[in-house]
């Protein structure tokens, strides 16, 4: 599979090339520890983005409550070429609300049973939140400094009982 | 969130009980049944380290764990000495029982020395994951009580789920010889 993506263009922002190299360099990693990932294709025969569906565990700060079993996605990314594609008025025909659509249909039915999806995303990112707020997921006071590089990203949620 | 659990490596004296069986009792070991006891150890040795190897990953690209060199070097270790005690048994002694018997398990022993052998020679050190999500996150208190809302929220206006077929899932051989057909 790796070959198969390496060359693909996800966007020229540092946050987009996160998702390259993750597809690249990381996914096989987190396949083991659970991740699913899929490539999407159009009709046409073009692989057109990817996404993925993982696990985690949020932990409240009171110790004796349970932690959250979380359903995350890791990581998403449409090539840049099929943007705002395919064209027309309605926005949820678009291949990123059908990859989007996709991977909430499937959230519940982790191993863990879910009952929120979670993501991160950089704050700059404004075409992807637009995206998750159309897909209902709501930011909350969860920000996550990324130590590597010192940037924040926004945590963002939505209910998938 | 701050890494503070450090993983345990394997136990040390099943390992050394391993790699000394093989040294004293060679001799014996040239008994089919010795032979097939000796492989059903380094099988479960096999399981053990690995899947410590595993966990101990895991819990370092989940940022449960920080990563300790020490740590690596003890799982690194443990593999490289069950590599050598196995590949050495395996040439000399499971070979030589193999002439006269059908040795359970030999196979299997066989495919799981090449596969830590693989591992051990592409080896890199445990990474945190570079995807947020993965990584276990320690809510605050504004976090807790936020998460809570949204989806006490979506108690009373649930959030409707994505409508529609699903997708048709194939593998990438069988999406390209589609595509190529077409």
């Amino acid at each position: 599979m790796v070959e198969e993506v390496r060359h693909f263009d996800f966007g020229v922002e540092p946050y987009h090339r996160e998702m390259s190299h993750w597809l690249v360099c990381e996914a096989a990693t987190a396949m083991g520890y659970g991740t699913k990932v899929w490539l999407y294709g159009n009709k046409s025969g073009d692989i057109i983005g990817f996404g993925s569906l993982g696990e985690s565990q949020w932990n409240y700060p009171d110790k004796k409550s349970p932690p959250i079993k979380v359903a995350i996605i890791p990581a998403i990314g449409l090539r840049q070429e099929f943007w705002g594609c395919p064209k027309g008025p309605d926005a949820s025909e678009r291949y990123s609300s059908q990859i989007m659509s996709h991977l909430i249909a499937l959230a519940p039915q982790l191993p863990s049973r879910p009952s929120a999806l979670g993501l991160y995303v950089y704050p700059a990112n404004l075409g992807a939140i637009k995206l998750y707020e159309r897909h209902h997921f709501r930011r909350f006071h969860n920000k996550y400094k990324r130590e590597e590089t010192g940037d924040h990203y926004h945590g963002y949620v939505r209910d998938i009982s | 969130m701050t890494p503070t659990k450090r993983a345990r490596p394997a136990s040390q004296s099943q390992l050394n009980a391993y790699v000394e069986s093989w040294q004293s009792d060679h001799h014996d070991a040239m008994r089919c049944a010795d032979g097939e006891d000796f492989i059903a150890v380094g099988l479960s040795l096999y399981d053990l380290f690995r899947g410590q190897d595993k966990f101990h990953r895991e819990m370092i690209f989940r940022g449960v764990s920080g990563y300790f060199v020490a740590d690596s070097v003890v799982f690194r270790d443990g593999l490289t000495a069950w590599l050598n005690t196995t590949q050495s048994v395996l040439q000399t002694q499971i070979i030589s029982l193999e002439r006269n018997y059908s040795v359970n398990g030999a196979d299997r022993l066989r495919e799981c020395a090449s596969e830590v052998a693989e591992y051990l020679s592409n080896w890199t050190p445990p990474t945190i994951s570079a995807a947020l999500g993965l990584r276990e996150f320690q809510l605050d208190d504004a976090a807790a009580i936020e998460f809570d809302r949204v989806m006490g929220e979506a108690k009373v206006n649930p959030t409707p789920m994505p409508l529609g077929p699903p997708m048709e899932e194939l593998s990438l051989a069988d999406f390209r010889s589609r595509s190529e057909s077409k």
